[in-house]
Formats: structure tokens, C-alpha cells, sequence
């Protein structure tokens, strides 16, 4: 009910969803290495889990920046750093926040409506591993071609492509389990109830931002 | 009335010559200078005595409320009327503390204007006091309330004559002033002077007409005969005057003038080493008062302004009020515009959401598309020609052309619209806070002004309090200063005037003496020989001679010589009652006597007497005070079973059926 009730308010969202999950397959998948036995694949995410947990940090810069800045605890790599204090520098975690709801083990939203029309253009595959059973999402060649398209004619594709290839890049080796440990170490994930949204912690990423610099 | 007799007109002896003339002579000086300084220390050649009045009490009537008497608590009158000379009393059968002592406190209080014994828990129940009394032919009333311990009333001369009001009243001081002046005058008595010795100090003092008043009252045996002071030979003093001893006035002024001057004058011995102390204290003092000067210059004027400090005060307060309010408006904007932002992001959120949607379905709407979401089964071609003819999806079949890119573009307007009226909302809420939050910061600017004015008011006020200080020193400086150049120049040495005046004083003093020793010993003779019968016929017996003299009173006791205070207390009791009695007998006699004639005897049974001594005593003070018609006496007394046959039934007050008094 939830799901329609949003697609009402907002008419265009499928198309909306559609678009991040594509820039999310391209600059977050690995590569597949060819020749594939997926027909024309270019880039893979090897679970929902793990699109999940990736759409998660596109939808709710707060919670990346607090990622960010937990990386940036771990291997002091100050390039994460300077990307936690752009973001929370910016309004993002305010006006580009999409929230979402906890459900059970995490964040997630049922991903069909937005995976739909990448799949029904020939952008985007779907498929379960024949071993694992686990649902694989594939990038197509056309689906590359087609995120090319958009970042150089959608201004609002770029955003998408840049947070995608940030949130790619600090994903990359890690499994979904990781990603989601990660997502829980914040109370107001870990804390939210089922069926509710996740609440924003812009304030207290930027506090904890705040007392990283004065301490340094 | 003896106020009426005649006095015996035929003087025994030849007549004297006049006082002054008598004083210049012994002093070897001048008619003139005797005139002079006998005015000075307020002598005046006595040019007559006067006929014996008496004070008889005619009513009595108090009233007030009750409390925690323990007897019928509430409002309560009491009145005793038909009151005159003889013996009146108050009787109880051996119950105390129902108000027999009170009465009698209450006519003593009237009649001397303070209470002598009255306690104050039982005065606190006393509202009103009314008395009327007689002195001779003049009828007087006394009436008064006595809220919160402070008397208010006036004393009324009712007759002869129409009744008017002699003096108003209020405070103690003021009715025992108005009691004091009417009694002294009406019975010709004088304020006692009396010398003082402390240290170095020798002032005078007077004992006036509350010590005249208290010798009326009598409970149980008294170191002294007459009255309640022993020191300074009071009761030899007030006996004089009572009796009303020719030139006893005269020769107690003196006496008392030579007295001071004596003193004076021995101080002048050592007059000379005392001018060096004098002057170096006069110097220091001189230069203390210099510094205080100093230090009050220093100071400067205080500038204080009570009202100033008032205005400012109530401006401080008003401030502090508004600058809060003004600070919790700015704080309430504050969450207003917070909140308004987390709308307006939410909005410019939704915006994006929309342009996203809209912009991404720009590009997606001119895909193809090649499979089913659902199957992945492959779209067929006719499928995509049908859609760009009809319409219809490709993929479901709905009719595309029913999309409504108006709607879509409403809905962006919609939250367009929506992002700008919040973000003037917004930015209406912060102007508001600025503009709160500044007219709370000059409010508290404000504010910190009038507290700096009102500190400075409060030092101003603080300095005012340091300038009276520092006066107050000067001033007592200043006293202390005119009182040593004043004691420097009295103890100079002495000079011939003073010798003079020693003498004259010293020679009137003597004059005074004789005269009134001479006048005295005829006297003295027979208020002794009064005194013998009366207390004899009280139950003293053996008595058989009292010699009352200044030093004090020998008694010849069954051939025993013997003293006053070696007496029993009954037998003091006895003396003490016998010798008023006996004063009164006299003036009855003679026609001259100033004491007033009125007894109050409270509990004369206590421990001075075997009851059959009382009984007798008491039958023959009722028997006295018939046979003498000025005197008038009140008796209280628990011992009503054995007194109630001693007293005209008439003449007896005795509790109400509540068991009290009143």
C-alpha cells in the first residue's frame, strides 16, 4: 500500500528509481569479465542484499558520510574525509535524502518496480545463480550506453553517476553481510523499527565531522 | 468637712521674722542676694498652709474580654459604686486568682496613672476604666481604654461647675503626667528632690507623685514604713510632706541645693590637675573632630534620589521582563523557521524527486522496449508499431496517451510553489528572530544601564549612610566638647561668688531647719502618740512609745527599746497601716495634713497574722476608719469567712456565681 500510495504522489518515481539503480549497476558493479555467459553483461551486483545496502547509502547521504567517516577512521585515507565533509558541507543530507524503510535485517525496498523498465528496454538482467539461487543484477552493453546518455544530456543523471561511482568505491570488496555490518554500527539504523522509516543522523554526522577536526 | 474648720487662730509665741531677712543676717549679706539665689535653687518664703482635703474614690467600673482565665472566658463589666469613706472589701472564701488583688491594682493604676502590680495578661483582658473620685467638694472622673497596653482617656472635672475636660491623654507617660498634676497640686506635695552620687557625677532627680501614690498601697510588711522606697530616707521625706510640716518644702529644697553645691565645690579641690586633663581631652577631641570633618569633606555631597532609585528600580524590573519575552519570541522563531526549513527541504525534495522522475522519463520513454519485466519474454515487433499508432504500451497494453503531462507539470508547479512559500516563511521566521533576538540584546543593553545606575544609587545611598555616620560622631564630638569646656570652666578654682552662695545656702538651710524642728517637735509628738494608740488597737501589743525621726524609728516595746525593722511582719504591717491612719487622724484634728487619705491593703492575711489577729485588726481598722471621715480603705483579702463579720455587708465585693470577681 505504501508502494502505491508513493507511485500516486509521485507519478514519475518508477522512471526516477529506475535511473539511480542503472547509474548504481554501472559505477557500483564489478566488471564482468567477457565473454560472460550472460549475453552482452557489462557489470554485475552479486545480491539484493548488496544493491540494497548500495541504494541505501545513494538514498541517504547522512548515513554515507557517516560510512565515510568511519572508513576514514579505519585506514586514515583522507580522501575519505574530504568526501564526508563535502557532503555534510552540502545541503544533501537535507534535500537529497530519499528515505527509506527498515525491514527486518535492514534497509529494503522491493526493487522490482524500479528494476522494471531497466529490464523491459534490455538495460538490465536479472538473474539467479544457478548454484547459490542468489538474484544477480547485470548491466547490460545497451544499459551502459543508455547512463552515458543520460549524464551527458540529464543534469539530474550526474549527481546520480558521481554518488554512484563514490558509494561503488567504497563498497568495492565487500559482500552484502559487510556492507550491511557497516549500516547497523549507526543506532538510528540499527534502532529503527520494522516497517519505519530510517531516521536521518545529519546532525550527528556532522557533530561527530565537528569534533574529528577540533581534535586534530 | 475639716476643710471647712477654721484653724486655730491663736499662734503660739511671738511671730518670727521673715525668711530671707533671717538668711541675710546669719550669711552677712544682702536682702537682695538671698532673694537671688533662693530663686535659683526655687525656695520661696512660705506664706501659708493648707486645710486638709482628702481623696475619697465614689465608682469604679472596668470591662474587657476575657481569655484563658479559667473562669467564664468572654466579655465582662465590673462595677463597684456607692463607694466612700470607711473600709471597703473584696472578699473570697479562700480562693485566689479570681480578681479581688486586680480591683485594688486597677483604683491604684487610675488613681496614679501606671499599674503598680497588675499583671499584664490580666490588664491585656482590660478594655475600659472608669473612676470617679472627690477631692474635698471637687468631683473628678478618670476614664480610659487601654488597647495594647497604651491608656487613651481623658480626666474630667465633673463638679462643681460644668464638667470639663482637664487633660486628654494617650500613653502612660501623658495619664501618669495628667494624674501626677492634678494630685501634687491638690495636695499641696512636691517633687522629692534627691542628689545622685555615680562616680564623679553628682546630678539631682525627683521622686514625684507615682512614689507619693505608692505608699496607698499596702501588701504585707515593708522594709520601709511608708511607701515603697528605702533609699535616700523617702519615707521620712514624703512624711513631712504629708503631714505637712511647716517649712519641710523649704528645708528639703535647701537642704538638697547645699547638697549639690557642696558636691560642686569639693570637686574644685582638685580642680587644678584636672584643667591639664581637661584641656588635653578637650585637644583630642578637637582633633578628632577635625579628622571627621575631613573625612565628611572627602565624601562630597551624596546625590540620592529615593525616587530616582524607585523609577530605576521598577525599570530594571520591567527590562529584565521584556528582554526575556523578547528572547523566548526569538527562541520561538527560531523553531519556527527550523522547522519551516526541514518542511521546505522536504519540499525541495519532493521537487526533486519530480524533476528527476520527469527528466529520466525523458529519456526512458523513447527506449524501445524488448522484453517483459515480468517474463522476459521478448516483445514482439507489432507490439511496438501498435504503440507508436495507438498508444497502447508495448509491454501493458495502457493507453499512453492518456498520461497527462499537464498533471505532471501541475504537480512540479505545486511543489515549486510549495518551496517558495516556505522558503518566505522561512526567512520570515529568521527575520523575525533576528530582529527579536536584537531587540533583546538592546533591551539587555538597557538593562545593564540601569543596573549600573541603580549600583550607583545603591553606593550613593551606601555613602549617604557612611555622611550620617560620620555626622552622628561629629555631633556627639561636639557635645562631648561643649561639655568638657563647660566642666573645665566649672572647676576652675573657686571664686568669691560661689563662696557666697555655699553660704547663704548652707545659713537658709539651717534657718529652715530650726524653724521647721520647732514646728515639727509639736507635731512629730503627736502623730508619734497617734501612731502608739492606732497600732496598739490593731493588736501591737506592748507598744508603748515610736520615735520617728529622720535616721529612724525607735520603738519601746514592753519596756524593750527596740527598731522598726526588727519587728515582725505582722507587726510591721500593723506600723505601716497605723501610721496612715494615724497622718489622717491628725489632718481630721487639725485641719492641716496632705496625704490623700485613701489605703488600698492587699491580703493582709498572707503570713503576717494568726487569724484571730486578723479578725481583730481588721474590726478595728473598720472601726478606725469610722471614727475618722477622711480616710477611705480597700481591703482584699481570701480569708472571706473570717473577715465577711468585720465589714459592713454593704460595704463588701464578693465573686459572682461564675466564681470570679468579674
Amino acid at each position: 500500500m505504501r508502494m502505491s500510495s508513493a507511485y500516486i504522489d509521485e507519478p514519475t518515481r518508477q522512471f526516477r528509481d529506475a535511473m539511480r539503480l542503472l547509474f548504481i549497476l554501472a559505477n557500483c558493479g564489478e566488471e564482468v569479465a567477457s565473454p560472460s555467459s550472460i549475453d552482452a553483461a557489462v557489470r554485475m551486483i552479486s545480491s539484493q542484499k548488496q544493491l540494497q545496502k548500495m541504494d541505501f547509502w545513494v538514498r541517504n547521504p547522512d548515513h554515507l558520510a557517516h560510512a565515510l567517516l568511519d572508513a576514514y577512521s579505519e585506514v586514515a585515507d583522507a580522501k575519505w574525509l574530504r568526501y564526508a565533509r563535502a557532503i555534510l558541507g552540502s545541503e544533501e543530507p537535507e534535500v537529497r535524502r530519499d528515505a527509506m524503510t527498515k525491514y527486518l535485517f535492514g534497509a529494503f525496498e522491493p526493487i522490482d518496480t524500479g528494476m522494471a523498465p531497466l529490464i523491459s528496454y534490455g538495460l538490465a538482467r536479472t538473474i539467479r545463480h544457478p548454484q547459490t539461487k542468489r538474484q544477480r543484477f547485470f548491466l547490460l552493453q545497451r544499459g551502459q550506453e543508455v547512463a552515458q546518455q543520460m549524464e551527458a544530456d540529464l543534469p539530474e543523471a550526474r549527481w546520480y553517476s558521481e554518488r554512484a561511482r563514490l558509494v561503488g568505491e567504497l563498497c568495492r570488496g565487500r559482500s552484502g553481510e559487510e556492507l550491511a555490518r557497516m549500516q547497523y554500527q549507526q543506532s538510528a539504523y540499527a534502532n529503527a523499527p520494522n516497517g519505519e522509516t530510517i531516521a536521518s543522523i545529519a546532525f550527528q554526522v556532522r557533530s561527530r565531522l565537528a569534533a574529528l577536526e577540533g581534535h586534530r | 468637712m475639716n476643710a471647712l474648720q477654721e484653724p486655730d487662730s491663736a499662734a503660739p509665741g511671738p511671730p518670727i521674722a521673715p525668711f530671707r531677712e533671717a538668711v541675710a543676717d546669719k550669711a552677712k549679706t544682702t536682702n537682695a542676694m538671698v532673694d537671688l539665689i533662693l530663686a535659683d535653687v526655687g525656695v520661696h518664703e512660705e506664706t501659708a498652709t493648707r486645710p486638709a482635703d482628702h481623696l475619697t474614690i465614689r465608682r469604679l467600673v472596668f470591662s474587657g474580654t476575657k481569655r484563658a482565665s479559667g473562669y467564664e472566658d468572654g466579655p465582662f463589666t465590673f462595677e463597684w459604686k456607692d463607694l466612700g469613706p470607711g473600709l471597703f472589701a473584696a472578699l473570697t472564701d479562700g480562693v485566689n486568682q479570681v480578681g479581688k488583688s486586680t480591683i485594688l491594682e486597677v483604683l491604684l493604676w487610675a488613681m496614679r496613672g501606671h499599674p503598680r502590680g497588675l499583671k499584664p495578661e490580666v490588664r491585656s483582658w482590660i478594655d475600659t476604666v472608669e473612676v470617679e473620685f472627690t477631692i474635698g467638694a471637687d468631683r473628678y472622673c478618670i476614664d480610659f481604654t487601654d488597647f495594647d497596653s497604651i491608656p487613651r482617656g481623658k480626666l474630667v472635672m465633673v463638679a462643681p461647675g460644668p464638667a470639663r475636660i482637664l487633660r486628654s491623654f494617650e500613653g502612660e507617660e501623658a495619664f501618669e503626667t495628667a494624674m501626677g498634676d492634678l494630685m501634687m497640686t491638690r495636695f499641696s506635695l512636691q517633687p522629692i528632690p534627691n542628689v545622685s552620687h555615680t562616680g564623679d557625677e553628682t546630678s539631682q532627680y525627683y521622686h514625684a507623685w507615682s512614689a507619693y501614690a505608692a505608699s496607698m498601697f499596702i501588701e504585707g510588711s515593708h522594709p520601709a514604713i511608708l511607701g515603697d522606697v528605702t533609699v535616700g530616707a523617702l519615707w521620712w521625706r514624703m512624711l513631712h510632706l504629708f503631714v505637712g510640716m511647716p517649712y519641710a518644702a523649704t528645708h528639703m529644697a535647701l537642704r538638697n541645693a547645699v547638697t549639690l553645691e557642696q558636691a560642686q565645690r569639693d570637686g574644685e579641690a582638685s580642680a587644678r590637675s584636672r584643667q591639664d586633663a581637661f584641656s588635653a581631652e578637650i585637644r583630642r577631641n578637637e582633633a578628632e573632630k577635625k579628622k571627621l570633618e575631613n573625612e565628611l569633606k572627602a565624601l562630597g555631597a551624596p546625590n540620592l534620589n529615593l525616587e530616582e532609585i524607585d523609577a530605576l528600580t521598577m525599570e530594571h524590573a520591567r527590562l529584565s521582563r521584556d528582554g526575556i519575552q523578547r528572547q523566548s519570541e526569538a527562541a520561538e522563531a527560531e523553531r519556527d523557521a527550523q522547522a519551516l526549513k526541514a518542511e521546505k527541504d522536504e519540499a525541495r525534495a519532493a521537487l526533486r524527486r519530480l524533476q528527476e522522475g520527469a527528466a529520466s522519463k525523458r529519456i526512458f520513454a523513447g527506449l524501445r522496449p524488448v522484453c517483459c519485466p515480468r517474463c522476459a519474454e521478448v516483445i514482439p515487433e507489432s507490439r511496438a508499431i501498435g504503440e507508436d499508432q495507438s498508444g497502447r504500451c508495448a509491454v501493458c497494453d495502457r493507453n499512453t496517451l492518456h498520461d497527462d503531462q499537464d498533471a505532471l507539470e501541475d504537480s512540479m508547479a505545486a511543489a515549486s510553489a510549495r518551496v517558495d512559500a516556505l522558503s518566505s516563511a522561512e526567512t520570515l521566521a529568521r527575520n523575525t528572530a533576528t530582529k527579536r533576538h536584537e531587540e533583546a540584546k538592546a533591551l539587555e543593553r538597557r538593562r545593564e544601564e540601569t543596573a549600573t545606575k541603580l549600583r550607583k544609587a545603591d553606593e550613593q545611598a551606601s555613602a549617604l549612610r557612611t555622611r550620617r555616620e560620620i555626622e552622628g560622631k561629629i555631633l556627639r564630638i561636639a557635645g562631648a566638647l561643649e561639655q568638657l569646656k563647660t566642666l573645665a570652666k566649672a572647676s576652675r578654682p573657686a571664686t568669691g561668688a560661689g563662696e557666697e552662695r555655699l553660704r547663704v545656702l548652707k545659713a537658709a538651710e539651717v534657718i529652715a531647719e530650726a524653724r521647721m524642728k520647732s514646728a515639727s517637735a509639736d507635731l512629730f509628738k503627736d502623730l508619734e502618740g497617734e501612731v502608739v494608740a492606732v497600732a496598739k488597737r490593731f493588736g501591737f501589743r506592748g507598744l508603748e512609745t515610736i520615735a520617728i525621726r529622720g535616721n529612724g524609728i525607735n520603738l519601746m516595746v514592753s519596756g524593750v527599746p527596740s527598731g522598726y525593722s526588727k519587728q515582725t511582719a505582722g507587726q510591721r504591717l500593723r506600723l505601716r497601716i497605723a501610721l496612715v491612719i494615724a497622718m489622717m487622724r491628725m489632718a481630721d484634728r487639725s485641719g492641716y495634713g496632705n496625704h490623700p487619705g485613701v489605703l488600698f491593703i492587699d491580703s493582709p492575711g498572707s503570713e503576717e497574722l494568726s487569724d484571730d489577729d486578723l479578725v481583730a485588726m481588721v474590726n478595728e481598722i473598720r472601726q478606725v476608719a469610722s471614727e475618722t471621715p477622711n480616710v477611705q480603705i480597700f481591703l482584699a483579702s481570701a480569708r472571706g469567712d473570717l473577715l465577711r463579720s468585720a465589714v459592713l455587708t454593704k460595704n463588701i465585693k464578693q465573686p459572682a456565681d461564675s466564681g470570679a470577681m468579674f
